[in-house]
């Protein structure tokens, strides 16, 4: 009898050793709370004007996670509460909030001046980057991320709103889009998934 | 209210004593206008009232939860302040994946019921301030019901982070 029990024990070790190795295996891919997008996505490129008027790309933000938002200023709901709820997730990382970048690229840069963007993004944080280019250049980084806008008819003083789709894409410090959120997402779910990605590296 | 009224009523039962004229002459107009109030004042009530400040002159929204009390349906149609020259009603929607707005005209509420003004449905459409706004300032906001009743709301003013 005893030598059989040694045998199991010889025999079970091994396997639950390798059972642990694959719960944590399975552990680490654990679903993320937003969409993945690894693959699908075109990696983070452009090239734009900051709120401070100097021209940045893609490789400005390398070594950040960067959360890149269509939006425009004038939007009175939707937009902000995305940022409010964008900012709140990166109050959530504590220090390491400085690790990500909130890029919100405009989707109506005839209003959106320079001026503009700068007091609108020193609103939401020191984290928030706002961005403009000429009609092409926004157009031309819309269709690379398949984002849908449209000016709307103005009223009778001129104003209009702009229909933008609303999601929010998220690319490792690599530049790699690595997930998709949108207006829904909650401040702790976003968290949850960029401390994640800070982590991973 | 009701006590007032009694009094309203209670005038010609005392034609002779001209004190009790007076009296009464004061309770009737004070019972008018409790009266004039009540008409006017939906039974509706206000809470959470809040406005996200934005830089810049843009337009901001204002939020708010509002609950009919009343025994009618009642119906928001539209909302003005001294310190905006332009409301509009908004609910943000959206069509063939974009976010839009939509600009509307009347909200019907059942008796009982709560509506929400809340970030990604309804807001109201801030434009124009007369002055420049700070947070923690307080702007009334009446809202307007059908059937000539309205409710001035205290709305107070928070950062771009408001939820």
């Amino acid at each position: 009898m005893p030598s059989i029990m040694k045998a199991c024990n010889r025999w079970l070790a091994p396997v639950s050793v390798a059972l642990l190795a694959g719960l944590v295996a399975c552990q680490q891919q654990k679903p993320w709370a937003l969409r993945d997008i690894s693959g699908i996505v075109a990696p983070l490129e452009f090239h734009l004007t900051n709120q401070d008027g100097q021209t940045v790309d893609a490789s400005s933000y390398r070594g950040k996670i960067v959360l890149l938002y269509f939006g425009y200023t004038h939007c009175p709901d939707v937009c902000p509460a995305t940022l409010g709820t964008l900012a709140l997730a990166l109050h959530r990382l504590g220090p390491d909030a400085d690790k990500v970048r909130v890029l919100f690229v405009s989707v109506d840069p005839a209003r959106d001046t320079q001026a503009v963007l700068k007091q609108y993004v020193d609103a939401f944080g020191p984290q928030f980057v706002g961005l403009r280019g000429s009609d092409s250049e926004t157009e031309a980084m819309s269709r690379r991320y398949r984002i849908a806008y449209s000016r709307e008819d103005p009223d009778h003083q001129g104003n209009y709103t702009v229909a933008h789709s609303n999601a929010v894409f998220i690319f490792d410090a690599k530049g790699n889009a690595r997930l998709l959120g949108g207006s829904d997402d909650k401040a702790d779910a976003i968290a949850q998934d960029l401390k994640r990605l800070i982590s991973a590296g | 209210m009701t006590q007032s009224r009694r009094q309203f009523l209670s005038i010609p039962v005392l034609p002779s004593n001209p004190g009790h004229l007076v009296r009464a002459g004061i309770a009737a107009i004070l019972a008018l206008f409790v009266c004039t109030v009540a008409t006017a004042a939906p039974s509706v009530s206000a809470a959470n009232a809040r406005i996200r400040l934005l830089p810049a002159d843009l337009p901001l929204a204002g939020y708010f939860d509002l609950v009919n009390q009343g025994k009618q349906p009642l119906t928001l149609v539209g909302a003005s302040s001294p310190a905006f020259k332009m409301i509009h009603m908004h609910l943000s929607t959206e069509q063939n994946g974009k976010s839009t707005m939509l600009l509307i005209e009347g909200i019907e509420m059942n008796p009982g019921e709560t509506l929400h003004f809340t970030p990604g449905s309804y807001h109201l459409m801030l434009m124009q301030p007369v002055k420049p706004l700070q947070i923690d300032d307080q702007v009334p906001i009446t809202l307007k019901f059908s059937g000539n009743q309205s409710l001035e709301v205290m709305f107070k003013v928070q950062g771009a982070g408001t939820q």
